[in-house]
Parts: C-alpha cells; sequence; structure tokens
C-alpha cells in the first residue's frame, strides 16, 4: 500500500468522523455556520475523497498485475518471459527498458497531451467487455501501432542514434511512414507461445 | 437543540449521512487491491452511494 493510498484512507476516515458527528447531533446543522459544517461534512470532503480514490485507482490501473488480472490478458504477460531477443515485448520487459511493474502501460498508452485519458476510456471498454461483453477470438490493436510511442524513450537514445539503419530512415520513422514495426517486427505472438522457450529471473 | 429542527430535515441528513458514509467504506475496501474488480466496484458501488447521499443532502437542504 502507497502512501498516498494510506494518507487517502485516512481522510475518508476523518470525513466519516465529521459526518458521524452531524448524524449524532443534527443540531450541529443548525445556523449558517452550521449549514456550512453539513454542507463540507456531507458533500465537499466525500467529493474530495472521491477524487482522489478515483486517482488512485487510475493510477493503480496502470500496473503489469492489473492488466494482467483479466483472463484475456495473460498469454501477452506470459509472452513477457519468452526467451528470445527479437521478441520485443520480451525484451523490454527482461532487460527493464520499460518499468517491470507498468509494462503493458508504458508501450500501450498514446503520448499525446490525452493520450492517457484516452487510454483510461478505452481501458474502461475493456473491462465492460470482459465482464459484461464477449471478448474478441483475436485481440488486436486499435489502429496501427504509432512510432511515437517507441521514441518517446527511444529518441535520444545512444544505442538508437548510433545504429546505422535507423540513421537511413530517420525521417520516415520520426513521421511514422516507416513502422518501427517493419523491421522489429515480432511482438506478442501468443498463438507461438507454446512452442518457444521461456526465461525466468530465477533461472528455474 | 435538535428537537427545534424539521423532523423530516434531520432524518433526511441521517440518510444522507448513512449513504455517504456507506459509499465511502465501499471505497476504502476497493482501495485495499488493485484489481478491475475493485475498481468497478469503487465506481458502481462507492461512488453511486456516495453521489445519491450528496444528492439527498442537497435535496434535503433545499426542501428545508
Amino acid at each position: 500500500m502507497t502512501l498516498t493510498t494510506m494518507a487517502l484512507i485516512a481522510f475518508a476516515l476523518v470525513t466519516v468522523l465529521v459526518i458521524s458527528m452531524v448524524m449524532v447531533r443534527p443540531s450541529l446543522a443548525g445556523g449558517t455556520a452550521g449549514k456550512t459544517l453539513a454542507l463540507v461534512a456531507l458533500a465537499v470532503l466525500p467529493a474530495v475523497a472521491t477524487t482522489f480514490g478515483t486517482n488512485a485507482h487510475l493510477e493503480a490501473s496502470k500496473t503489469t498485475d492489473f492488466c494482467l488480472s483479466c483472463h484475456a490478458m495473460k498469454p501477452y504477460g506470459e509472452s513477457l518471459e519468452l526467451d528470445d531477443s527479437a521478441h520485443l515485448p520480451a525484451a523490454h520487459f527482461q532487460n527493464s527498458r520499460v518499468p517491470r511493474d507498468h509494462a503493458c502501460f508504458s508501450c500501450h498508452t498514446t503520448y499525446t497531451m490525452y493520450g492517457d485519458l484516452d487510454a483510461k476510456m478505452k481501458g474502461l471498454k475493456h473491462l465492460w467487455v470482459n465482464y459484461f461483453g464477449t471478448i474478441p477470438e483475436k485481440i488486436e490493436l486499435y489502429e496501427p501501432f504509432h512510432n511515437r510511442e517507441c521514441l518517446h524513450c527511444h529518441d535520444g537514445a545512444r544505442t538508437f542514434e548510433e545504429n546505422e539503419f535507423h540513421a537511413d530512415f530517420r525521417q520516415e520513422l520520426a513521421t511514422n511512414e516507416t513502422s518501427c514495426l517493419e523491421c522489429h517486427d515480432v511482438a506478442h505472438e501468443v498463438e507461438k507461445l507454446h512452442e518457444l522457450e521461456r526465461w525466468s529471473r530465477d533461472g528455474e | 437543540m435538535a428537537n427545534e429542527m424539521d423532523p423530516r430535515f434531520v432524518s433526511r441528513l441521517r440518510l444522507a449521512g448513512v449513504l455517504v458514509i456507506l459509499g465511502l467504506l465501499v471505497q476504502l475496501a476497493t482501495l485495499l487491491e488493485a484489481h478491475p474488480y475493485s475498481f468497478l466496484s469503487f465506481l458502481i458501488g462507492g461512488t453511486g452511494l456516495v453521489l445519491a447521499g450528496v444528492v439527498t443532502f442537497v435535496w434535503a437542504w433545499a426542501r428545508q
């Protein structure tokens, strides 16, 4: 549990305490000051607690464990353990090129002004489909993977900049005319999971 | 003191309090684990109850 979550829990408990006081002694809500107290206790504080709570949940929804808690995502999680350096997600995950606890979100958010919001709205839709809808046989991206998401980290990185092949396509890569995936084309190949070796940090 | 207030307002105030407290407790419980179920419970159960409580309070206040 993070410090923010603990602070939020403390805030909510204080709110419950203040509301309880107003409920036990309704006379506290009499007069102008009392009405203000009741307004703060029964509307302002709960609204603040709910806002912070929503934020805490949205932050938690960026974690790898959260994404992989849906059954449909399990094979994609397993693909992070493949012993194949050409397999992009596995290579990123195993070499800590993405934060391991935010692995899915790091590549599958959109690095634009409203990218996080957009990702969250799509995430809500995914939750709905997961619990109340029909999960598609094959899970696909909404649109082709944009180089912007790769270049968010790789642009300016020495290994990227000094690579002679990248130099030849610098402009095309920046404008997304040539996709990074045209060369780095092994992503989550979940249908081949059973054929490939796994790698474990513990050497198991 | 309490009996000087409109008893209907007092009962609505208490109802609003119960709804908001229940909502906050549901929200607190969902914070203990990061899981899609927790998120949905927070959104539908917790926030729904808090919203119902706030609306009840505002309604009681407006009708007083």
